[in-house]
């Protein structure tokens, strides 16, 4: 396994009276997948909120690329380099699948404060993104509105626009749901082929993608993890079994 | 050309057609008016850009209206009683320049927006509406209650400002350098929302958590926008005294928060030339019914709800006959 990018020790994080995280920690490697897989509601989306930055944990640290970066704020953690995309995705929507990438581009290059030059005829911008559009397979859509996009064409632009930060790490929170059993096939393979590039905290239900992709898998349970562990390693885990995959053949 | 640019330029024409007709007609009275359209329509502009484009709905701008005129009728008096204006130890001299003025109007109005901006942004939605209120009061109560530039009762300019090379009393010349700085302001404010920055901003009144996601600051883009906007209300605001030759509380009250975020809305929310047709509306509406009955904001009231039950492009979407956001 390649040096940690990535290191989140003891986060813990509460609701009310919902422990959502407690002492949770994991890392990720450079070249690997790291997939966490639990039941709904186990607090996985609340885990990659806090290393985000959009919800402040309660405890813990969260170290990236040998730093520790709780004090930063989502956009800035963004410019560090940590990509997302979302459980429930989240686009421009008004905007055209180029416009959103581009605006990516833009948010990686640091330089939104420019007030004359057109944006939409920025032939740098215009160039970065078309190459990132091609990588997805989005080409012929580039000009299309958010709006008319399928559910799966808008989690492949989510990728896009999260690839166009050229980002050193990735968090996906469930990249495959609902995009029907094609465009799973798709994303696998990208994601296959991406994680050589970048690695990838990858949320997901898709048990078969899961035990596909995942260099290492992590089940969390209420809030915990309770065990990680290689693909083979985890089918056989008596423990996992029944608190998950138990319950997901029964 | 897009439908909208037509008719955005078509409306425009029409404008200056009347003005030029009522020159030749000699009717003073009329490019006056106008040029109070040309006015307000310039700080709806400045709204525009915080409240359409950025989607800061600031009930608030009149401050920087105000401010704008105050700016203009501090100097102004100064250079009247020859009397330096002091700030602390610095005594400064006042001006009947117009070029100066409008920079310090800007200036005044943008540093006010500064602190405003930063601590409003920390709401959003009704607070954000509230806060904004809530600071133009304290500078409209501010300005009545400090008695020397004339307190409730304001105070008059008694010729207007200068500008090299007009005679600004002559309405038609004073029509002129108004309609060139607003068209000036359209296609800056135009350059602008379509640059890297006002895309950036338009994206974050759409999705901040997208826009945040790409590692770009949303409270930058909003307060940046907010205080250029609140600039360019406070350049209609020295404008709007030079043409009374007067500046008084009234100019900060929230009514006129209100009337300019009507022009806004009337015309057509971040629309090129939305501010534009609804303050020409607004104005034609007091102006010709306000003459006719006391009752005519009942007449405008009823049309702001038409506008925006039924048609939240306002009068440029309705013409332009395409749905944006609203
Ligand atoms: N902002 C919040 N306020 C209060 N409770 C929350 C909040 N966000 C999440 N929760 C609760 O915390 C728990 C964990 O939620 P989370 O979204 O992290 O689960 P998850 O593992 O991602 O589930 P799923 O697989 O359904 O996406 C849930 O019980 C949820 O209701
Ligand atoms: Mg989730």
């Amino acid at each position: 396994m390649g040096e940690v990018v990535l290191s989140l020790d003891r986060l813990s994080k509460r609701f009310g009276a919902l422990l959502a995280n407690e002492d949770v920690s994991l890392d990720l490697c450079e070249g690997e997948i790291h997939a966490l897989i639990g039941p709904n509601g186990a607090g996985k989306s609340t885990l990659v909120k806090q290393v985000a930055g959009e919800i402040r944990p309660d405890g813990g640290s969260i170290i990236f690329d040998g730093q520790l970066i709780n004090g930063l704020n989502t956009a800035a953690r963004a410019r560090a380099g940590l990509g997302r995309t979302f459980q429930v995705s989240s686009l421009i929507s008004e905007f055209s699948v180029l416009q959103n990438v581009m605006l990516a581009v833009q948010g990686q290059q640091g330089n939104t404060f420019q007030f004359f030059r057109r944006f939409s005829s920025d032939a740098e911008l215009g160039k970065l993104a078309g190459q990132t559009i091609e990588e997805l397979d989005l080409q012929d859509r580039a000009d299309v509105p958010v709006s008319q996009l399928s559910h799966g064409e808008r989690r492949q632009l989510e990728m896009a626009c999260a690839l166009a930060l050229k980002p050193r790490a990735l968090l996906l929170d469930e990249p495959l749901a609902g995009i029907g059993p094609a465009g799973s096939q798709h994303m696998t393979q990208l994601l296959k082929k991406l994680k050589q590039q970048v690695p990838i905290l990858l949320i997901e239900h898709d048990m078969a993608a899961v035990f596909e992709l995942a260099d290492r898998i992590s089940v969390m349970v209420y809030g915990r993890i309770i065990t990680t562990g290689t693909a083979h390693e985890i089918r056989n885990n008596k423990q996992v079994q029944e608190a998950y995959l138990g319950q997901e053949a029964s | 050309m897009r439908r909208e640019t037509w008719i955005s330029f078509g409306f425009m024409a029409a404008g200056l057609f009347l003005v030029v007709a009522a020159w030749f007609g000699d009717e003073p009275f009329t490019i006056t008016l106008a040029t109070k359209v040309v006015i307000l329509s310039l700080a709806g502009v400045g709204l525009n850009l915080a409240l359409g484009h950025g989607g800061l709905v600031s009930l608030g701008h009149a401050a920087f209206f105000g401010l704008g005129g105050y700016a203009m009728g501090i100097l102004a008096s100064h250079a009247q009683s020859f009397e330096p204006l002091m700030i602390g130890a610095w005594a400064l001299e006042g001006t009947k320049s117009m070029p100066l003025i409008w920079l310090v109007a800007m200036l005044v109005a943008a540093l006010f927006a500064l602190p405003i901006g930063v601590l409003s942004l920390r709401t959003s939605g009704v607070y954000f509406i509230m806060i904004t209120l809530a600071f133009a009061q304290m500078i409209y109560y501010f300005a009545i209650s400090w008695p020397a530039y004339g307190g409730e009762d304001g105070m008059s300019i008694y010729v207007r400002n200068s500008f090299p090379g007009l005679n600004t009393l002559d309405p038609i010349q004073f029509f002129i350098l108004c309609a060139l700085i607003l068209a000036i302001c359209l296609v800056l404010v135009d350059r602008l929302v379509k640059s890297r920055f006002g895309m950036a901003l338009e994206a974050a009144r759409q999705n901040p958590q997208r826009v945040t996601s790409l590692g770009i600051d949303t409270f930058k883009l909003q307060l940046t926008a907010f205080v250029i906007s609140a600039a360019i209300t406070g350049l209609a605001g020295a404008l709007y005294a030079d043409l009374n030759r007067f500046v008084s509380p009234s100019m900060l009250s929230w009514q006129v928060s209100g009337e300019i975020m009507i022009f806004v809305i009337l015309g057509g929310v971040a629309r090129f030339a939305g501010p534009l047709a609804g303050a020409t509306v607004f104005i034609a509406l007091e102006h010709f019914l306000g003459g006719l009955t006391e009752f005519w904001q009942i007449w405008l009231g009823l049309l702001l709800l038409v506008v925006i039950l039924f048609a939240r492009g306002g009068i440029i979407g309705v013409l332009a006959g395409e749905r944006r956001h609203g």
